[in-house]
C-alpha cells in the first residue's frame, strides 16, 4: 500500500468529481451530438444537392428540348432551309445554346448555327466533316440521343455539352454553353464558402458556383468520393479533401446527362456552428472544472495544512518538548482529534515521566551493578591471579613439599644446631655469669687469702707468731683454698655434668646450682629459701635444667640487685602433683610490668643492659623445660615479686 | 486511479496533438503555367494533367523526403497579360520551379519576370530556338525547333522528293511558328526545295480558314505545311481537303494532338505530323503511363503534352530530391543531366534544353502511325 499526501488523493477525486461530467459531455457529445450535426448537415447538403440537380436536370431538359424539336422538324422536312430556320429560332430563344448543326448520313456538316457568330463564319463550317466525333458516332449507333462529355467548343472556345439527337438519317447536335450552368449554380447559393460543382462522366469539373474549376477543367477522378460514385446509383455522402481543404459533401446524380452534383462545404465551416457551442461548452466547463479544481487545491491544502500542524505538534511532543496547547480550528472533527491528541500526549508525559525515573533508577541500580561487576571483575582478575599464584605456589609448595622432609630435617638439624647455638650460647653465658659467681665466690676467699697472708706477715713482725697460730692460719688459708677448690669443682663438675637424658634427683640438681651461686647471694644480702621436696626424680638432662635453674636464679638476683629490694628472699620450691613435678622460683622483686611479662621468653628480650644481658636466658630456659623436659614454664607477677613455676611430667617411678 | 500517469498521459496528449497539428510537413510547392482555357487549351490541359499524374503518384509513394508536393496551377489563357500576371503570383509565392509554359510565345513574354528572380521555368513543350544555348533561368524537357523542324524538312525533301511547299502559320504563337519556319525553310531550300506562299493569321473562334485555304492551294504546291494549333489546324486541314482532296499535308507537332483527329474528321487522313510521342510504342512503360492517364483523367488520351507534362513534373521532383546543400534547382538539373521520362531518357544540357527525339507519324484510320 503505496503512502501518497492527502492532497493527491483529494486532487484525484475532485478530478474524477469535474472529469466525470466532462467526460460524461464529451462522451454525449461525441456518441449523439456529432451524429447528429453529421446528419443534419448531410441531410441539408443532400436538400441542396437534390434541388440543384433537379434544376439542373430540368435546365438539361429543356436544352434537350430544343434539340429534338429540331430533329423534329428536320425528320418531318427534307430541306434544310426548314432545318436551318429552326436552328436559328432555337438559337435565338435559347442563349445557352451556342451552336446547333445538322449532320447528315455522310458525317458532314449540314445547316449550321453559332450564336454571336458572323454568317460567313457560319458558312464556313457547312460541310464539316465530323466523321471522328465520338459523339455522331454513338448516336448514329444507338439511334438514341446521347450526351457527350465536356469538351472545348471549337465554334465558341468555352466549355461545352452537346446532345446529339438523331433524326432519321441525320442526326441533329446542339452544343451547350456550360458557363451558363455555373452562372445558374452560383445563383443558388450565397454561402461563398459552399461548393457546388457538376462532375462528368469522366470526373471533370463542368461546371462550379465559382466558375474557376471549370475554366481549369479539373479532373477530380483521384478524389475517393468522387470515384466511387460509379459504385452508387444514385447519392454518395461523406468527406473528401478538395484542394487541400477538408469537406464534407453530398453528390447526387443527374439522371438526363449521367453527371453528378457535388454540394460540399469545408468541414469547418459546416461544422462550424457545432464547433462553437461544443467549443463554448468546452470552454464553460474547463472553467467550472478549472474552478473546482481550485477550490479543491484550496480545500485540500487548507486540510493538509491542518493535519500538518497536527502532525508537526505531534512531533513536538516526541521530540519532547512539554507541547501545551493543541491547534484548533473551526471545524469540530479536527478539534475533537486535537482534544484527543491533547489528552493522549498528557497522558504520554506522565507515563515519559514515570518511565525516566523507573529509567534513572534502573540505570543508577545498572551502574552499581557495573561497579560490582567492576569490582568483581577485578576481584576475578585477582582471584585469578590468586590462582594463578597460588597454582605456582602450590607448584612450588609441591615442589618444597617433596623436599620438606629434607627441609624439614634441615630445618630441624639448623634448629637444633640453632638450639644447640642458643643452648651454647646460653651456656657461655651461664658460664659468664658463672665466672661472675666464681668471681664472687672467689674475691671473699681471696680477700681472706690475702688479709691472711698480710697478717701472717704482720704477726710475724708482731712476734705473735707460733706454732699454733701458723697452724690455725694454715687451716683457715687451706680451707679457704679448699673452698675456692671446692668452687672450681663444683663449676667444672656442673660443667661436666651429663647432658644425656638419664633419671637424675631433682633436689640434688637444684643444690648444686644453688651452691654456685651461694657466694653471690650472700654478697648481695639475698636470703635463699630452699623447700625440696626429696626423693624427685626428673628424666632428661641434668645439664640442661640446672642451666634452667641457674638462669632463673640469675634473673631474680639480678633484679633484687637492680631494684635495690630491702630484705631481698629468694625460694626455690619443689613438689610432686600426682603425674608432675613443679619447680618454683620465686623472688620479691617487685614483679614484672606488664607491657614487658608477655615477651620475657621472647629470643634476645632484655630489660637489662646490653652489655649485661643476652635476652637469651629465659628463651633457652623456656626450649629446654618445653623441648627436653616435656614440660611447661610460667610466669607470674605480683606486686610484692615475680614467680616462675616449671612444671614437668613425671617419668614412670623406677623404683630402685 | 494513479494519478502521475494520469498527468503523464495528459501531457501526452497534449504533445501528440500538437505534433499533429504541426506534422503535415511543409508541402513541396512546384508551379505550373499552362493555357487552360479558351479554344485551344488542350494543350494547356493535358500537360497539366500530366504533371498533376506524376505528382500525384509521387505523393502516394511518400512525397519527396516525406514532403507531400503540391501543384500550384495558374491559367495564362494563351495571353502575355495574364501570363505575366499568373507567373507575378507564383513568382511571389516563393516558388523556385515552374513546370510549363505551353506555348512558345507565353515563354517569351514571361522570360524576362523569371530571369530576373531566383526561379526557373521548367517547360515540357515550348520549342522554340529563341530560347536555346541560353545561361538563363529557361530549362525544357525538350529539343529546339532546329532539330524538329530541320527533320521534317529532310524527310519530306529526301523521302517524298516534295520540292515546293505553301505554308500557314499562326501569329499568336509566334516564336514557335516562325522558329519552326525558319528552320524548316532553311533546311528545305538547303535541299533544293522552295518555299510559296507563306499565309498567316491570327488564331481566334472567329477565325475563317476558307479563305486562308484556297490561297494555300493558288500555287499547287507539292506539300502544305501547316504550324498552327490542333483546333486550327483541324479546321484548315477540312477546308483544304474540301477544296483539294489529294494535297499532302504536313504539321508541326503542335497540333499533334488526339483532338486534331476528333475536329479534323475525314480530312485527318493521310496527314503526316511529327510527334514528340513514338505512338507506336509498346513498351510497358510507355502503355502503363498511358493506362494510368487513361484511368485518372476519364478515359482521356495524354497525347504529348500529357507526357512531356509527365516528364517535366517528374524531372522537377528528381531535382528536388536529389538537390544538395547550397544547390539551386537549376544545378541539379543540370547535374544530373540525364531523366528518365515516360516513354525515353532525355539528356538536360548546361543551357537547360534537352535533346528529345519527334517521330513522323501520319494518320491512318483515324490513329497516329510512325513512320520514322
Amino acid at each position: 500500500m503505496s503512502v501518497r499526501p492527502l492532497r493527491h488523493m483529494l486532487v484525484r477525486f475532485a478530478a474524477l468529481v469535474t472529469l466525470l461530467p466532462l467526460g460524461v459531455s464529451a462522451l454525449l457529445g461525441g456518441v449523439w451530438l456529432l451524429p447528429q450535426a453529421e446528419k443534419e448537415i448531410a441531410s441539408y447538403h443532400r436538400q441542396l444537392a437534390v434541388t440543384i440537380a433537379g434544376q439542373v436536370d430540368s435546365y438539361f431538359k429543356t436544352s434537350r428540348a430544343s434539340a429534338v424539336s429540331v430533329a423534329a422538324v428536320t425528320s418531318h422536312h427534307e430541306a434544310l432551309v426548314t432545318a436551318q430556320k429552326a436552328i436559328a429560332t432555337n438559337l435565338q430563344l435559347l442563349k445557352r445554346l451556342r451552336a446547333m448543326y445538322l449532320v447528315d448520313a455522310t458525317d458532314h456538316v449540314r445547316a449550321i448555327g453559332v450564336s454571336n457568330s458572323p454568317k460567313s463564319l457560319q458558312n464556313d463550317l457547312i460541310g464539316l466533316d465530323l466523321s471522328r466525333n465520338e459523339l455522331l458516332q454513338k448516336a448514329k449507333r444507338t439511334h438514341v440521343e446521347q450526351w457527350s462529355d465536356s469538351f472545348l467548343s471549337v465554334v465558341g472556345g468555352g466549355l461545352s455539352v452537346a446532345l446529339a439527337v438523331p433524326a432519321g438519317t441525320n442526326v441533329v447536335i446542339a452544343e451547350f454553353d456550360l458557363a451558363y450552368l455555373s452562372e445558374f449554380l452560383h445563383q443558388t447559393t450565397s454561402d461563398p464558402e459552399q461548393v457546388i460543382m457538376l462532375i462528368d462522366r469522366r470526373g471533370q469539373v463542368v461546371a462550379d458556383q465559382a466558375g474557376t474549376w471549370t475554366a481549369q477543367q479539373l479532373n477530380l477522378n483521384n478524389i475517393p468520393l468522387i470515384r466511387d460514385r460509379s459504385q452508387s446509383s444514385k447519392e454518395v455522402r461523406g468527406s473528401l479533401v478538395l484542394n487541400g481543404v477538408e469537406m464534407v459533401g453530398s453528390l447526387h446524380k443527374i439522371d438526363t446527362v449521367d453527371w453528378w452534383v457535388l454540394v460540399a462545404r469545408p468541414t469547418q465551416t459546416a461544422y462550424r456552428q457545432l464547433w462553437t457551442s461544443l467549443g463554448v461548452m468546452a470552454v464553460a466547463l474547463s472553467a467550472t472544472t478549472l474552478a473546482a479544481f481550485g477550490v479543491a487545491m484550496v480545500l485540500t491544502r487548507r486540510m493538509s495544512q491542518r493535519f500538518e500542524s497536527l502532525a508537526a505538534h505531534a512531533q513536538q511532543v516526541t521530540s519532547g518538548n512539554e507541547a501545551t496547547g493543541w491547534p484548533h480550528s473551526n471545524i469540530a472533527e479536527f478539534n475533537a482529534l486535537a482534544d484527543s491528541l491533547q489528552k493522549m500526549s498528557e497522558s504520554l508525559h506522565e507515563r515519559a515521566r514515570l518511565l525516566e525515573d523507573e529509567i534513572a533508577e534502573r540505570q543508577q541500580v545498572q551502574e552499581q551493578l557495573h561497579e560490582k561487576a567492576l569490582l568483581l571483575e577485578q576481584e576475578i582478575g585477582e582471584r585469578v591471579l590468586a590462582e594463578q599464584s597460588l597454582q605456582v605456589k602450590q607448584i612450588q609448595l609441591e615442589t618444597l613439599n617433596l623436599t620438606l622432609e629434607d627441609r624439614v630435617q634441615q630445618e630441624l638439624a639448623k634448629n637444633r644446631e640453632k638450639d644447640a647455638l642458643m643452648i651454647q650460647q646460653g651456656r657461655l653465658a651461664a658460664m659468664g655469669e658463672m665466672i661472675t659467681n666464681i668471681a664472687h665466690q672467689w674475691r671473699q676467699p681471696l680477700n681472706e687469702l690475702a688479709i691472711m697472708v698480710q697478717t701472717l706477715r704482720l704477726e710475724y713482725d708482731d712476734k705473735l707468731l707460733d706454732g699454733e697460730r701458723i697452724d690455725e692460719f694454715t687451716d683457715d688459708c687451706m680451707n679457704t683454698i679448699q673452698h675456692m677448690s671446692q668452687t672450681i669443682n663444683t663449676f667444672r663438675d656442673f660443667f661436666k655434668q651429663s647432658r644425656v637424658a638419664q633419671q637424675f634427683d631433682l633436689a640434688g640438681a637444684i643444690l648444686s646450682t644453688t651452691g654456685l651461686l651461694q657466694a653471690s647471694f650472700q654478697a648481695a644480702g639475698i636470703r635463699l629459701k630452699l623447700e625440696l621436696q626429696p626423693g624427685l626424680l626428673l628424666q632428661g638432662g641434668p645439664n640442661d635444667f640446672s642451666q634452667v635453674v641457674l638462669n632463673l636464679l640469675n634473673n631474680a638476683r639480678d633484679i633484687l640487685q637492680v631494684r635495690a629490694v630491702r630484705d631481698p628472699f629468694i625460694r626455690v620450691a619443689t613438689q610432686q602433683l600426682q603425674d608432675t613435678v613443679e619447680i618454683v622460683v620465686e623472688d620479691n622483686g617487685g614483679g614484672i610490668a606488664d607491657e614487658v611479662i608477655e615477651k620475657i621468653f621472647d629470643p634476645y628480650f632484655t630489660t637489662k643492659h646490653k652489655a649485661q644481658g643476652t635476652g637469651l636466658g629465659l628463651y633457652i630456659s623456656q626450649k629446654i623445660v618445653e623441648g627436653r623436659f616435656n614440660g611447661t614454664i610460667e610466669v607470674k607477677s605480683q606486686s610484692e615479686g615475680t614467680s616462675f613455676k616449671i612444671i614437668v611430667p613425671v617419668p614412670p617411678t623406677e623404683m630402685p | 486511479m494513479p494519478m502521475v500517469p494520469l498527468c503523464k498521459m495528459a501531457v501526452v496528449v497534449c504533445l501528440l496533438s500538437l505534433l499533429f497539428a504541426c506534422s503535415p510537413k511543409e508541402p513541396v510547392k512546384i508551379g505550373f503555367l499552362g493555357g487552360m482555357s479558351g479554344r485551344v487549351a488542350d494543350l494547356g490541359v493535358a500537360g497539366r494533367n500530366g504533371a498533376m499524374l506524376a505528382i500525384e503518384q509521387r505523393n502516394a509513394s511518400g512525397g519527396i523526403h516525406g514532403r507531400p508536393v503540391e501543384l500550384v496551377v495558374k491559367d495564362d489563357g494563351q495571353n502575355p497579360e495574364t501570363a505575366q500576371k499568373a507567373v507575378a503570383e507564383l513568382l511571389n509565392s516563393k516558388l523556385e520551379l515552374i513546370i510549363g509554359p505551353m506555348t512558345s510565345s507565353i515563354a517569351m513574354a514571361v522570360l524576362d519576370q523569371v530571369n530576373a528572380s531566383k526561379s526557373i521555368l521548367l517547360s515540357p513543350t515550348v520549342t522554340t530556338t529563341a530560347l536555346t544555348g541560353k545561361d538563363d533561368n529557361f530549362m525544357r524537357v525538350t529539343g529546339d525547333t532546329a532539330s524538329y523542324a530541320t527533320k521534317v524538312a529532310r524527310y519530306q525533301v529526301q523521302k517524298f522528293g516534295r520540292r515546293t511547299v505553301a505554308v500557314i502559320y499562326d501569329l499568336n504563337n509566334r516564336s514557335y511558328t516562325e522558329s519552326w519556319f525558319r528552320d524548316f525553310k532553311r533546311e528545305f531550300e538547303l535541299h533544293g526545295g522552295s518555299v510559296g506562299i507563306v499565309q498567316t493569321y491570327g488564331s481566334s473562334p472567329s477565325a475563317s480558314f476558307n479563305q486562308l485555304a484556297k490561297a494555300l492551294l493558288k500555287g499547287k504546291p507539292q506539300l502544305i505545311l501547316v504550324i498552327s494549333n490542333a483546333i486550327d489546324a483541324a479546321l484548315i486541314c477540312q477546308h483544304i481537303r474540301k477544296l483539294d482532296a489529294a494535297v499532302p499535308i504536313e504539321m508541326a507537332e503542335w497540333a499533334s494532338t488526339e483532338r486534331f483527329i476528333e475536329l479534323a474528321g475525314g480530312a485527318a487522313e493521310g496527314i503526316m505530323v511529327s510527334q514528340f510521342v513514338d505512338r507506336n510504342d509498346r513498351s510497358e512503360r510507355y502503355q502503363t503511363f498511358l493506362k494510368q492517364y487513361r484511368e485518372r483523367f476519364g478515359g482521356q488520351e495524354p497525347g504529348f503534352a500529357g507526357l512531356a507534362g509527365y516528364d517535366a513534373a517528374l524531372a522537377a521532383m528528381e531535382a528536388y530530391g536529389s538537390r544538395k546543400q547550397g544547390e539551386s534547382l537549376k544545378q541539379t538539373l543540370i547535374r544530373l543531366n540525364s531523366f528518365q521520362g515516360g516513354q525515353t531518357r532525355y539528356q538536360i544540357d548546361r543551357f537547360g534544353d534537352a535533346n528529345r527525339e519527334t517521330t513522323v507519324t501520319i494518320v491512318r484510320n483515324g490513329t497516329y502511325q510512325t513512320l520514322e
